[in-house]
């Protein structure tokens, strides 16, 4: 038992550095990428912040390159890209043209935010999903089926941002005076207490069905489908046959298989979380890093921008290296491979 | 019913305002209004009692401006909400009475009136300007004519996040000679400049005694690096917490993504007649949020006090619809821009493209076929006008209806017979016209997308007008770096924008003419280096340009009204029948008043040159119980 135990340990352990040194080499490959698409549309972050600068007024080209020399744009592009990265591996993300302040501190408060809601988000999606696709699969056909079956579909086709508008035109007209937000205006910049966190919750759900409906859906569509082929796998019957509980024969058997995917899937969930809560973030007003990210883009903050892609391409290699882990420990298949 | 308690109202209203003279009568007696006794907001007695602020008549100076209120005296207390659209929105915070106090006040006939700076006289070149005494910044400090000095050799240069264009940079800084504590003359560099353009109505002092210390002309540690890290002009940042201001309100808080807050200034130098200090309101909120596509359902909800920039036109039906359940009002506001205006580029790279632009039956073609009076009533629900490229009737240099409404008439066939005129024929029978070696005729047109350059919904209202005599006029929402990216490297075909300054065109010349490097006005960058350069650079402009721009400097540098007028009238004659751009209509603008607001006119006229709600004094706004 032990040497297969050991021998099991070691190739976890090999399978592990191989998938570091890849995610290495996708992370640079990655900021390369990063790095040009930031700056393939014309003009830098001068002619933005001149085009605000001389919103109301006149303006000289002269104070445009000033603003380049200032911010290093004048430099050559594998130079700007170079110090960049260099930066990244030491723990400096660079300074935000548009805030005036190291990216780090100005993302930080809007990380944890993002963290927040999107685990959040992302934990109604799989444990309400997971519920209802199980329910599902087992009263196939049934009213309660086809009517999750519908709403399954119906939070599939809505785009986040307008459940988003809807859920803020029925809390308003409802005279409920919450048009989005993580707090009434009472509460910004107060100190953390306990009516504050009431009124946290009175606004995070609105972000967390928003965001998580649609991922909800697409999850109870995957366990319905996974758990129903598997239903009718000759080892269930055998389950049954011996006189199992047929609940214990579903969790136990039929669900630990069917909910593989699932885990995969959550892999590569996480930073479509990210990237999904942008356009609803600016509908509901979010402290998030959505639209920062937007404003970013637009203003060609390239450090800032940078910086926000960094964490989703980061969520998305530690997300999808926890899935494969999870999928190893699970399913011993994919460590042999 | 209305007029009933319209009558209660003001009879209640007249009633306050006999027994307020009455009690002024009473404590004053025949010495009226003329007293050194001041009040102060209730929230500011405390913090005097703690002995952290000196009493409010050591902090108001010797002569404050006396502020005479829109209807009657107002009550302490108050926060003002609006909405801002982030950091580079200080203009719309700025221009509701926060941070930066202008040196003078624009009245609503676009005049200046004395504010920081109590007269100012010419002297040949040279400007002399005298400040009102014993005003003081926020901070306590006292305001002299050294703050002025300091703003004159600071603001211009370079390496100091310089202000645009403006009389800053016409003053021979090293030549600035002090009077005595409050006055100092100021040489010019040109001998006549117009006595205002729209860029000195937001000049603004520089506290020196703060910057000071960043400064590395005063301090060798500094950098100009480390002097503009802390100088956000025109930036909602944190670096305004702990600058001294002279403004009714300060800058206090700011949470980025979040809001902004401007509490009072203690030290504000104005007062009612009554003599309490102003402003009466205790605080400006500006909540930030991330599309000016909220702001409706922000009204709705009642989460605005006060607000017309970024409230559009568009949204009008459903302001209305909310009034009630947002307790506000909505008010139709002049504006003293033009409705979005068609620049095409007289310097397009398109050769072809770029003659088609210059042929004045082609501009004419295009302005016929615009049904003006039809674009009036469904999009400004008939609030607007239908206007020719001229300025508003108000202007001092308006040249006549006759000329104005040149090539303004709905005419489409009128407009189809002038393009096969020129030529410009479908031959190929798919309903659009070619040009050039027969490609179809489209001109895309760039345009603001957040609704800046005024309404984008007009522009696609145009195209179908413009289809209708076969031509392709495509709307091109995209955000205003890229306009001006493209613009600057001639990379355009047409962009439209609304005509400001409409009330007074030689204060904002660059919306009426190519003499500057402002896209706003600008029929071509690689025109305006020709002109420039004096011919060396750039694209040649057409004759009737050349006669535009040197009018306009002309005129500009005329100080004389009665010499400057004609010239005006004989710019806007030329641009009027040219075609300079291709017109709309005027502007008709919305904003949103708390009903309990008082002291806010009915209607006022929007306008950078009038510096958007400092126009109308909101540091003599008050809530009424």
């Amino acid at each position: 038992m032990a040497p297969i135990l050991i021998r099991s340990i070691s190739l976890m352990i090999s399978y592990v550095i191989r998938r570091l040194i890849v995610m290495f080499f996708t992370f640079l490959l990655a900021t390369a990428l990063i790095f040009s698409i930031i700056q393939l549309p014309p003009g830098s972050y001068a002619d933005y912040a001149l085009s605000f600068l001389a919103a109301e007024g006149g303006q000289t080209t002269k104070l445009g390159n000033r603003i380049k020399e200032r911010y290093g744009l004048d430099k050559p592009l594998y130079r700007q890209y170079y110090e960049w990265v260099e930066g990244i591996f030491r723990g400096d993300l660079g300074f935000s043209l548009t805030y005036r302040r190291p990216v780090a501190e100005v993302i930080a408060d809007e990380i944890l935010w993002t963290f927040l809601i999107t685990g959040l988000a992302f934990g109604f999606a799989w444990i309400t999903g997971i519920a209802i696709g199980i329910y599902s699969a087992t009263h196939k056909y049934s009213i309660l089926d086809h009517l999750f079956t519908f709403f399954g579909f119906v939070g599939l086709s809505i785009p986040n941002f307008v459940l988003a508008m809807f859920l803020i035109y029925f809390m308003v007209s409802a005279g409920t005076g919450i048009t989005g937000g993580l707090f009434s205006d009472r509460f910004v910049g107060a100190p953390m207490s306990w009516a504050k966190f009431v009124d946290l919750l009175k606004h995070i759900w609105m972000p967390v069905v928003a965001i998580g409906t649609a991922r909800m859906a697409s999850v109870i569509r995957i366990m319905r489908g996974n758990l129903l082929e598997v239903i009718n796998q000759p080892y269930i019957k055998t389950a049954r046959s011996k006189g199992l509980r047929e609940t214990k024969v579903i969790l136990k058997h039929a669900v630990r298989v069917a909910i593989n995917p699932l885990i995969s899937l959550a892999g590569s969930l996480a930073p479509r979380l990210v990237s999904g809560i942008v356009v609803t973030a600016v509908v509901l007003n979010l402290p998030v890093i959505g639209p920062s990210f937007l404003e970013s883009l637009k203003a060609q903050d390239m450090y800032l921008a940078g910086a926000y892609l960094l964490v989703i391409l980061m969520l998305l290699l530690v997300g999808n290296l926890l899935a494969d882990l999870a999928l190893a420990a699970v399913d011993p298949r994919i460590r042999y491979e | 019913m209305l007029n009933s308690l319209r009558i209660k109202k003001n009879f209640g209203r007249l009633l306050t305002i006999c027994l307020s003279f009455l009690l002024i009568g009473s404590f004053f007696g025949v010495s009226g209004l003329a007293s050194s006794h001041y009040d102060q907001a209730p929230i500011l007695d405390e913090r005097v009692e703690a002995g952290e602020l000196p009493p409010v008549s050591e902090r108001l100076p010797d002569e404050p401006k006396v502020v005479e209120p829109l209807e009657e005296i107002g009550e302490y207390g108050g926060t003002i909400n609006k909405v801002y659209t982030g950091q580079y929105d200080f203009w719309g915070v700025n221009k509701s009475g926060v941070q930066m106090e202008p040196f003078w006040q624009v009245t609503q006939s676009v005049e200046a009136e004395p504010n920081l700076i109590k007269s100012w006289e010419f002297e040949d070149s040279v400007l002399k300007l005298t400040v009102r005494k014993g005003v003081k910044w926020s901070d306590g400090e006292p305001f002299t004519i050294d703050d002025v000095i300091y703003t004159f050799k600071t603001a211009p240069l370079e390496d100091a996040n310089p202000t645009p264009p403006s009389l800053v940079h016409n003053v021979k800084a090293d030549e600035i000679e002090k009077i005595d504590k409050y006055s100092a003359k100021f040489p010019l560099e040109k001998k006549s400049v117009i006595t205002f353009s729209l860029k000195d109505a937001d000049l603004s002092p520089l506290p020196e005694h703060y910057f000071k210390q960043y400064d590395p002309r005063h301090n060798e540690d500094m950098t100009w690096g480390d002097f503009n890290d802390h100088w956000p002009r025109g930036l909602v940042s944190e670096d305004w917490v702990g600058v001294p201001q002279l403004s009714p309100w300060v800058i206090t808080e700011v949470i980025p993504g979040q809001r902004a807050v401007a509490t009072r200034n203690p030290y504000y130098f104005k007062v009612d007649p009554e003599g309490n200090q102003l402003p009466y309101i205790d605080k400006v909120v500006f909540k930030q949020t991330d599309s000016p596509a909220n702001i409706p359902t922000m009204a709705k909800a009642g989460e605005i006090d006060l607000q017309a920039r970024h409230v559009f036109f568009g949204d009008y039906s459903f302001y209305k619809q909310n009034e009630e359940q947002g307790n506000y009002t909505t008010k139709i506001l002049t504006n003293t821009s033009l409705g979005p205006t068609i620049h095409l580029n007289f310097g397009a790279q398109d050769k072809a493209l770029r003659a088609l632009f210059r042929n004045k039956k082609f501009r004419m073609a295009l302005s016929l076929a615009i049904d003006r009076e039809d674009l009036n009533r469904t999009f400004y629900k008939g609030q607007a006008e239908p206007w020719g490229f001229c300025p508003l009737k108000e202007s001092s240099i308006y040249p006549g209806d006759a000329v104005c409404q040149s090539h303004t008439e709905y005419d489409p066939e009128r407009a189809k017979e002038l393009l096969d005129e020129i030529g410009v024929e479908d031959t190929d029978g798919d309903g659009l016209r070619e040009y050039g070696d027969g490609k179809d005729l489209t001109i895309i047109t760039d345009m603001d997308q957040s609704g800046a350059g005024g309404p984008v919904q007009v522009l696609e209202l145009i195209a179908p007008y413009m289809r209708e005599i076969g031509i392709e006029m495509v709307p091109n929402p995209i955000t205003r770096s890229s306009i001006l990216t493209k613009w600057r490297q001639n990379d355009f075909e047409a962009f439209a924008w609304k005509q400001d300054s409409a009330i007074q065109p030689f204060l904002a010349p660059y919306y009426w003419s190519t003499t500057s490097s402002t896209i706003y006005g600008n029929v071509g960058f690689e025109l305006f280096k020709w002109f420039n350069t004096d011919g060396e650079e750039g694209i040649e402009p057409p004759e009737f340009v050349k006669e535009i721009n040197s009018l306009m400097v002309e005129a500009r540098s005329t100080l004389d009204p009665e010499q400057r007028v004609p010239l005006g009238k004989e710019m806007m004659s030329i641009a009027a029948r040219n075609l300079y751009s291709i017109p709309t209509t005027t502007l008709a603008d919305i904003g949103i008043v708390n009903k309990n607001l008082a002291n806010v006119p009915d209607t006022w006229v929007m306008g950078d040159a009038l510096r958007g709600l400092r126009v109308i004094k909101p540091w003599q706004f008050y809530y009424e119980n």
